[in-house]
């Protein structure tokens, strides 16, 4: 419980941590953000109008703490390029991106766990042969590349899958069909290094001793594996998987962009684009934040593995 | 004298010798140096001007004039790709020269020193960690504008945590060695210790790291021009090409293709060297590939 707790504790100041890496993402560097959004020819009575009206003439330090304050209460500001504001924009595009995150990962751990499994328990065979050659191509394709590729094969060439777009709120069949491709785009990009980290870690625990008694004493091999074996190799895989969350993220954002899909992702390219900053703040820390629960999440799932970590 | 040749020579032989034990990393050797030599001869080897646009040969497929077909704007792909290699490689090394050197000097600091020093340090750095690194490259291109240069500043800054953390789990090792602490002893100052004693017996997973890294600094250059935010055109680099491949999909694949194929290719020849380099200097690794 107490671990529980100092790991809850430790949120909230990397939480303001985050907020301020974003407030100064706006902030840090030299030149007003009014010059910057309306263009180096903009009239000094426009820019000194701009930044009035954001608030933007007053001193850094009074800025910083309404900015975190705002932050803390959920108000993310109004988007310069439509004036909406930046959350109820957010909160329309986030289920989008969570279908791509949720389903991209369990593509990702089916394939990537699946293959270290089947590798580890035939070290150097073909088929462990085969499984490295993919998680190598699967660290190595650059997402953009790979999501191009199943377009042209599966979207294109035999017209199994609609390419563009993320489909209609409600219509679940549809969601489902659209979200194939994008997924698995996603998922191949991650199910390399998962693989990895699978096969290493089983190998190291499929060589030790209780391994060995749990086949002498004529255990099925499927419960070795998976009851004894994987069980114990599984701290380092949670590991990875939390921390490859991160570069999921970072591939939904493009895999957003290449299917012309609704997103975090999207809306955030679209952000940089127009110079919409708060609305590009604000997506930055959704996203972020989301990264910050999954870390969380990860680290308490430790103290599920491994009672050691728990108790210490 | 002598001695010193005989040991020199042992270290080269055996640094082969090993080399040849990992044919992946040899794989990965060859397509790095073939990348760098396309990206250092690129003027000579490339055989049409990759920004010369010819409006009678627009979108033609591959064939014996252009052997990886021609664009929207009739310019040569296989040119483009090979100038692009330039870029790639620009922006890997100098990224990864930023983050690693930087991160370096946060490492060794912080590690060395410890106590509040390094707290306050690597709490920064553990703040850069919880933002997915291509959110922070695009969130600082999004405050410096397009171009190569912001587009490098960027990567290189995401990489700083990541090599400030390799740095300092190093420098938590060698420290505490007696060479170290005898020296420590004999009155050396801080930034003797540092910069003689530390700094050359951490490089070797920096530079593993580096390796893998730079692979890592090619795609995100890659994907920050896909997503029109990183250089621009008509610069050609992997990213733009791709980029503009996108649209012609439909009717020409090979755009995209052969553009995404360069790389894959090249990020799979960092990361085998990269992963080679690592099993042959981590002697437990070497082992494993001595009794393969």
């Amino acid at each position: 419980m107490t671990y529980i707790i100092k790991r809850l504790l430790l949120f909230i100041p990397t939480l303001i941590g985050v907020i301020t890496l974003v407030f100064l993402i706006l902030h840090a560097i030299p030149g007003s953000p009014a010059t910057r959004v309306l263009g180096e020819f903009a009239t000094a009575e426009s820019i000194a109008e701009f930044e009035r009206r954001l608030g933007l003439d007053r001193p850094l330090i009074e800025q910083y703490i309404d900015f975190v304050t705002s932050y803390a209460t959920g108000d993310f500001g109004e988007s310069y390029r439509t004036g909406e504001e930046v959350i109820d924009q957010l909160a329309l595009e986030l289920p989008y991106t969570l279908h791509l995150v949720t389903a991209g990962m369990i593509i990702a751990i089916i394939i990537g766990v699946g293959l270290g499994i089947v590798s580890a328990i035939k070290p150097n065979s073909l088929l462990d042969n085969i499984g490295r050659i993919i998680a190598l191509l699967g660290v190595s394709m650059p997402v953009f590349w790979s999501g191009m590729i199943l377009i042209i094969l599966f979207g294109l060439k035999l017209g199994w899958f609609p390419i563009i777009g993320a489909g209609d709120t409600g219509d679940v069949p549809d969601i489902l069909h659209r979200l194939v491709l994008p997924a698995f785009t996603v998922g191949f990009l991650t199910s390399g290094v998962i693989m990895r980290m699978t096969r290493s870690s089983m190998l190291e625990v499929l060589d030790q001793d209780y391994i060995r008694t749990a086949f002498s004493k004529g255990l099925a091999d499927t419960i070795v594996y998976l009851k004894h074996a994987l069980k114990n190799a599984a701290i380092p895989i949670v590991t990875v998987i939390g921390l490859s969350f991160g570069g999921l993220l970072s591939g939904t954002v493009l895999t957003e962009t290449i299917f012309a899909r609704h997103g975090l992702g999207k809306f955030l390219v679209d952000a940089i684009l127009w110079k919409d900053y708060p609305a590009a703040q604000g997506c930055i820390f959704v996203i972020s934040l989301m990264f910050l629960v999954i870390n969380l999440i990860t680290d308490l799932i430790y103290g599920v593995l491994d009672p050691r970590i728990r108790h210490a | 004298m002598r001695d010193a040749n005989y040991q020199k020579d042992k270290k080269t032989e055996s640094g082969l010798k090993m080399l040849k034990r990992s044919p992946t990393a040899v794989i990965g050797l060859v397509i790095v140096l073939i990348v760098i030599f396309c990206g250092i001869f690129a003027p000579w080897i490339s055989p049409y001007d990759p920004i010369k646009t010819d409006l009678y040969s627009r979108l033609k497929a591959p064939d014996k004039d252009h052997w990886l077909g021609t664009d929207k704007l009739g310019r040569d792909v296989l040119s483009r790709i090979i100038w692009g290699a330039r870029v790639s490689l620009k922006v890997g090394v100098i990224s990864v020269g930023i983050g690693m050197i930087i991160g370096v000097i946060i490492g060794l600091i912080g590690g060395y020193f410890g106590g509040i020093t390094e707290k306050a340090i690597f709490s920064l750095v553990d703040l850069m960690l919880s933002v997915p690194p291509l959110l922070l490259a695009l969130a600082i291109v999004a405050t410096l504008g397009p171009g190569i240069g912001p587009v490098m500043t960027a990567v290189g800054i995401s990489l700083i945590p990541i090599f400030a953390r390799v740095a300092r789990g190093s420098v938590l090792t060698v420290k505490e060695q007696n060479y170290v602490v005898s020296a420590r002893a004999l009155g050396a100052s801080h930034l003797d210790i540092m910069l003689r004693h530390i700094l050359p017996n951490i490089l070797t997973p920096v530079i593993v790291m580096a390796t893998l890294y730079c692979a890592f600094a090619i795609i995100m250059e890659a994907a920050l021009s896909f997503l029109g935010i990183g250089i621009q055109p008509p610069e050609p680099t992997w990213g733009t090409i791709l980029s503009h491949g996108q649209q012609h999909m439909r009717t020409a694949a090979w755009i995209s293709t052969f553009s995404g194929l360069a790389i894959t290719i090249t990020v799979l020849g960092f990361n085998l060297l990269g992963d080679g380099l690592r099993d042959l200097m981590d002697p437990n690794m070497r082992h494993v590939i001595q009794t393969k």
